[in-house]
């Protein structure tokens, strides 16, 4: 690499470092997140794996399998529609342009994504307590978990470039290397899930069987990812090797493939800067981009129905269908997952935990929805209808996914945990009610906070909020628990208790925040 | 007609409007001009009810926050704010609905005139930045408003549509609109206007009308410049 672009990654390194220290915001989060580590260490070591039930850790192989394996499908995929890019526009701009040859500049952007990598993979060390207390791992090979999920990240970027690369010109290519792309995963995807439904009282051990599986260990890239971290957690030097190697060789041909085979890639990985650029510019400043595809299909044209306010929701409509969101997008099926694969493995702790722990990931899932959209546009402030119909109206499109997403998540748990009927419905109505708990909760903090520019302030908020509505629900599920009032079964007059009260209090929010559309502030936030 | 009175707007500590005050009557053009950070498209938002403030504002005489105002204004706004996935006339039928209007034809009629009718069917993400203001202004003007507020509008638009733009002001000026247009070129808005303000650090700096432009020997821009210049 030449001198100017090692000063270049140097500098803004140490910059950067410089920046924390100089903004007393930053370094206090820094210093929390900080905190909160030492605490998660402290704690976990102090649960001394020997007096534990452990369980098997071919578990949380396999489930270190799947998680790499979703990074690697999220990311990678990527490479048929706008593909990725290593670059910083300031990179376009300045390096491109600059005298380097283009493998140096690959090989400065390769060691600075590897940095953003490691960063994005922070989240797996808040996770060595129960990981600990149920696995028995060391602090040694929680870091090789994060080391396997930065290499996971860092390996699906470069695919993705690769594969933007050789196939967005030609939709012949583009349509062969999808196929192999999911066929192979909807291959190895049927042949667990058919070993799993094969035996299903035996999840576990089937789930176990399958994370040390050598068919598993082969899957491309995850697999060898997974069996560099497998091999050095159980000290198994071939699984290591043969790993390294495979994934080096990737690498290789991949770097390979764009240096020698296409060393303008400068073109192709313009457009993705440029991109990224925007939403990044855009999320500094408040405002919320469209996730739309690269290519949309127009359809049928028109709103045709809508007068007033409920135009909106008719506008919302085209907008969901042109940016494919049929009912779910992939984040909430992503979270959905995420529930169902642990509560896997609280099913012991019984209904109301899992329900607990889906409304805990529920209060990150929840969104505003194309409400959040509008309230960065001018239209929805200058349209002249009453505030309080043109805030149901942007909600109003949520709902049938609210419906849907509740469906789906619930459904398979009563089959996971043999829930009654009534717990099942239960479980439905409440979820729903939660959702739109939340979305009342995120436009009471828009409505009292909409000025405050201090993004952790307003999440301060939001979350404070939240929490105050919904304790009535917890407090109403406890008394008439204490009571004994009992309406078909206990876990069913829970969860009825829940949603009468979370009604309750959402209408009331919306009420109290009718004239919000009148008093919001269309800032900069 | 458009009220002013007294508004003042703070940014925390930074005081982006202070205790501003104009008039802008039917059939009247005023423009507004001043440096950046003077505070011009802070007064523009209090006026079309997207930011609080301090003073009163009224649209056609009624509160600027009111429905009756709503009906009434129209916005363009300095970045176009459309929607990535509704086609150009997508926009419009958008507006149509949602405003209530009527009128079939001069939604044709304005798309037409600003050279984006064989663009109908285009997404608003695939608009170039003089196109995407193009349709807003189409959307703006759309429900025939009695008050319209500019920011910038000719930014990023194409000579075409400058005189387009330029033609169309003193149409609107004719049929009774009141516009108030901000504004850093001086000569975009040629002989159009009645009274020009020039903002500095919140304030009005200078106030002239056009009669008064006329008898003076110093010309809008040079007075722009003696202000703007001037040593603090």
């Amino acid at each position: 690499m030449k001198r100017p672009l090692l000063y270049l990654l140097l500098t803004r390194f140490k910059n950067q470092i410089l920046s924390l220290l100089k903004s007393p915001g930053k370094l206090i989060y820094i210093l929390f997140m900080v905190a909160m580590l030492v605490l998660v260490m402290i704690t976990g070591r102090q649960q001394p794996p020997e007096t534990s039930i452990q369980r098997d850790i071919g578990e949380l192989f396999a489930g270190l399998f799947v998680l790499y394996l979703l990074m690697f499908i999220l990311l990678a995929k990527r490479g048929f529609d706008s593909g990725a890019s290593l670059f910083k526009l300031s990179d376009v701009n300045l390096v491109f342009t600059a005298p380097f040859r283009s493998s140096s500049v690959l090989l400065f952007g390769l060691i600075q994504q590897m940095g953003t990598s490691l960063l994005l993979g922070f989240f797996l060390v808040f996770q060595f307590s129960w990981l600990r207390q149920l696995y028995g791992i060391s602090l040694g090979t929680l870091l090789l978990i994060l080391f396997g999920y930065a290499l996971t990240v860092f390996l699906a970027q470069l695919t993705a470039m690769v594969l933007y690369s050789f196939t967005s010109a030609n939709e012949k290519s583009t349509r062969l290397v999808k196929l192999l792309f999911y066929g192979l995963i909807a291959l190895y995807a049927g042949w667990a899930v058919w070993h799993l439904l094969r035996d299903t009282d035996q999840l576990f051990t089937v789930l176990s069987w399958l994370g040390t599986h050598k068919l598993t260990r082969f899957f491309p890239v995850v697999g060898w990812i997974s069996s560099i971290v497998v091999g050095s957690a159980t000290g198994s030097v071939m699984m290591i090797l043969l790993g390294s190697l495979a994934c080096l060789l990737f690498l290789a041909i991949l770097v390979g493939l764009l240096v020698v085979s296409r060393p303008d890639y400068y073109e192709d990985v313009l457009q993705t800067t440029e991109m990224n650029y925007s939403a990044i510019t855009a999320q500094k400043e408040g405002k919320v981009t469209e996730m739309a595809p690269r290519n949309v299909r127009l359809g049928k044209v028109g709103l045709n129905r809508g007068a007033g306010a409920t135009a909106f929701y008719h506008k919302h409509r085209i907008e969901n269908r042109r940016s494919r969101i049929i009912i779910l997008n992939g984040q909430s099926l992503i979270f959905i997952m995420i529930v169902i694969f642990v509560s896997f493995f609280m099913r012991e702790a019984g209904m109301i935990a899992v329900f607990a722990f889906s409304t805990y990931m529920q209060l990150f899932s929840t969104s505003l929805g194309r409400l959040v959209k509008e309230l960065a546009k001018p239209y929805i402030y200058l349209v002249p209808e009453p505030s309080l119909n043109k805030l149901l109206q942007n909600v109003r499109e949520s709902i049938p996914g609210t419906l849907v997403e509740s469906l789906i998540l619930f459904i398979p748990l009563a089959l996971i945990l043999k829930l009654e009927p009534a717990t099942l419905i239960g479980c439905i109505i409440a979820r729903f009610t939660y959702a739109y708990l939340f979305t009342a909760g995120n436009i009471l903090v828009e409505r009292v906070f909409g000025t405050v520019s201090a993004k952790v302030l307003v999440f301060f908020f939001y979350f404070l909020a939240l929490m105050i509505m919904s304790l009535p629900g917890v407090v109403l599920a406890i008394v008439l628990n204490s009571l004994g009032i009992v309406l078909i079964t206990d876990t069913f007059t829970v969860f009825l208790a829940l949603a009468v009260t979370n009604t309750a209090v959402t209408l009331l929010v919306f009420y109290l925040c009718r004239n919000m559309l009148q008093y919001a502030e269309l800032n900069n936030r | 007609m458009l009220e002013v009175n007294e508004v003042c707007k703070s940014y925390g500590k930074l005081v982006a409007n202070d205790h501003v005050s104009l008039k802008v009557h039917s059939g009247e053009i005023a423009i507004l001009l001043g440096p950046n950070g003077a505070g011009k498209s802070t007064l523009i938002k209090c006026i079309t009810g997207l930011l609080r403030f301090s003073g009163s504002i009224t649209i056609a005489g009624f509160p600027n926050k009111s429905l009756d105002a709503k009906r009434r204004l129209g916005y363009v706004p300095e970045t176009p704010a459309l929607y990535d996935l509704l086609t150009v006339s997508e926009h419009l039928e958008f507006i149509q609905r949602a405003y209530r209007v009527r009128e079939e034809d001069y939604a044709r009629e304005l798309l037409e005139r600003f050279e984006l009718w064989d663009k109908r069917e285009k997404l608003g993400k695939g608009l170039s930045k003089g196109m995407q203001q193009k349709l807003s202004i189409c959307c703006a003007l759309l429900p025939r408003p009695q008050v319209i507020v500019f920011d910038e509008p000719m930014v990023g638009l194409d000579p075409h549509a400058i005189k387009q733009l330029k033609t169309l002001f003193g149409e609107l000026k004719d049929q009774g609109c009141s516009l108030l247009i901000s504004t850093h070129m001086i000569d975009s808005v040629e002989n159009n206007w009645d009274v020009a303000h020039i903002m500095v650090e919140g304030r009005f700096a200078a106030t002239r009308t056009r009669l008064e432009e006329m008898a003076q020997e110093k010309s809008l821009e040079e007075l722009y410049f003696s202000i703007t210049e001037a040593p603090s």
